[in-house]
């Protein structure tokens, strides 16, 4: 199916949009909230375009998937008005550590804490507690220092107990 | 918009049939769209298009029959369709493999000599309708001007025919 997408066979594109649809979504949907059918349809437009270029079929949800982050980042950015978040806040490093970070996966009402996010934020979060890497896998895929993935997943943990709370 | 997915709790984001229509078309030099909202339901207007035999020779200019050779469930939903069109002043015919589910129908002749795509969301009680044409190969994109007109005088025929009162 993907050596018939990259040469453009629209049923083969389709159905590899259709293939990769909940995976994307769910990256789309946790980083760029309200924009996150925006973020879908612009990773696909990207990820498409630049599929005939793809040397490894087998490494294609990767590759989707870090388009799928940029995407969902460059679109939540455009298109919200973020409050970034204070590093001076009263969530310090010392509360952060000590703060208990919740499952996640239980959390009922998650859109709204999300939303108090950067989108930068939201990414590590769902490449951390959505998809369950590691942190030198997030650092990796998203291009930054292993100690910066730490300390933003932490302040990212720390605003989102922070913001459950209140 | 994004919503939520009843099996997690974080938002999941989606592509309706007119977005995943978008998509598929971004890629296909030489296929050329027109969107309109046309003032009938959704029901209405995907009842009408997706009676390919009845339809398509109704509201496309370049069809003058169409047959359906068969069709079969595809696992994840919809159906796979296998036609034969033939155009006005062609005695032959072209064979089209189709993807049709609920909003979304894409014609695909084999070859690649030519696509079809149409998809259609309910908009209150309209339809947002999209029809997307032309030849998916790059030297195609030439004559895309002419799918676009081509395009948009299928979707006014559609448009005339299923908007209004209930007939």
């Amino acid at each position: 199916m993907v050596g018939r997408a990259q040469r453009g066979e629209p049923l083969a594109v389709d159905a590899l949009v259709r293939e990769l649809s909940d995976y994307v979504g769910r990256i789309c949907g946790a980083v760029a909230l309200d924009h996150g059918d925006d973020a879908m349809q612009e990773t696909f437009i990207a990820v498409l375009r630049a599929l005939p270029g793809l040397r490894e079929p087998a490494a294609l949800r990767g590759w989707v998937r870090r388009i799928a982050v940029r995407e969902a980042v460059r679109v939540a950015r455009r298109a919200e008005r973020v409050v970034p978040l204070d590093p001076q806040d009263p969530a310090g490093p010392a509360a952060r550590q000590a703060a208990p970070v919740p499952d996640l996966a239980a959390v009922v009402d998650v859109r709204d804490t999300l939303a108090a996010l950067t989108p930068e934020h939201r990414a590590i979060l769902v490449l951390r507690d959505l998809e369950g890497w590691t942190e030198q896998e997030v650092a990796d895929e998203l291009a930054i220092a292993p100690g910066t993935a730490k300390s933003r997943l932490s302040r990212a943990r720390a605003a989102f107990v922070s913001r459950w709370a209140s | 918009m994004t919503g939520a997915d009843p099996r997690s709790p974080w938002p999941v984001a989606r592509l309706d049939p007119i977005a995943r229509l978008r998509v598929v078309e971004a890629v296909l030099p030489g296929v050329a769209a027109t969107e309109v909202v046309i003032d009938a339901p959704f029901d209405r207007v995907w009842g009408y298009v997706t009676d390919l035999e009845r339809s398509v020779a109704q509201f496309d200019s370049l069809v003058r029959r169409v047959r359906i050779r068969s069709r079969a469930p595809v696992a994840g939903g919809g159906e796979a369709i296998d036609l034969q069109a033939w155009g006005t002043g062609s005695p032959l015919a072209m064979v089209f493999d189709v993807r049709l589910e609920e909003g979304l129908c894409l014609m695909r002749a084999r070859g690649r000599l030519f696509f079809v795509g149409m998809a259609a969301v309910p908009d209150g009680a309209r339809t947002r309708f999209r029809h997307a044409e032309g030849v998916p190969l790059p030297g195609g994109r030439l004559l895309r001007p002419v799918f676009r007109r081509t395009a948009h005088g299928d979707l006014t025929r559609i448009a005339r025919t299923v908007a209004g009162p209930q007939r």
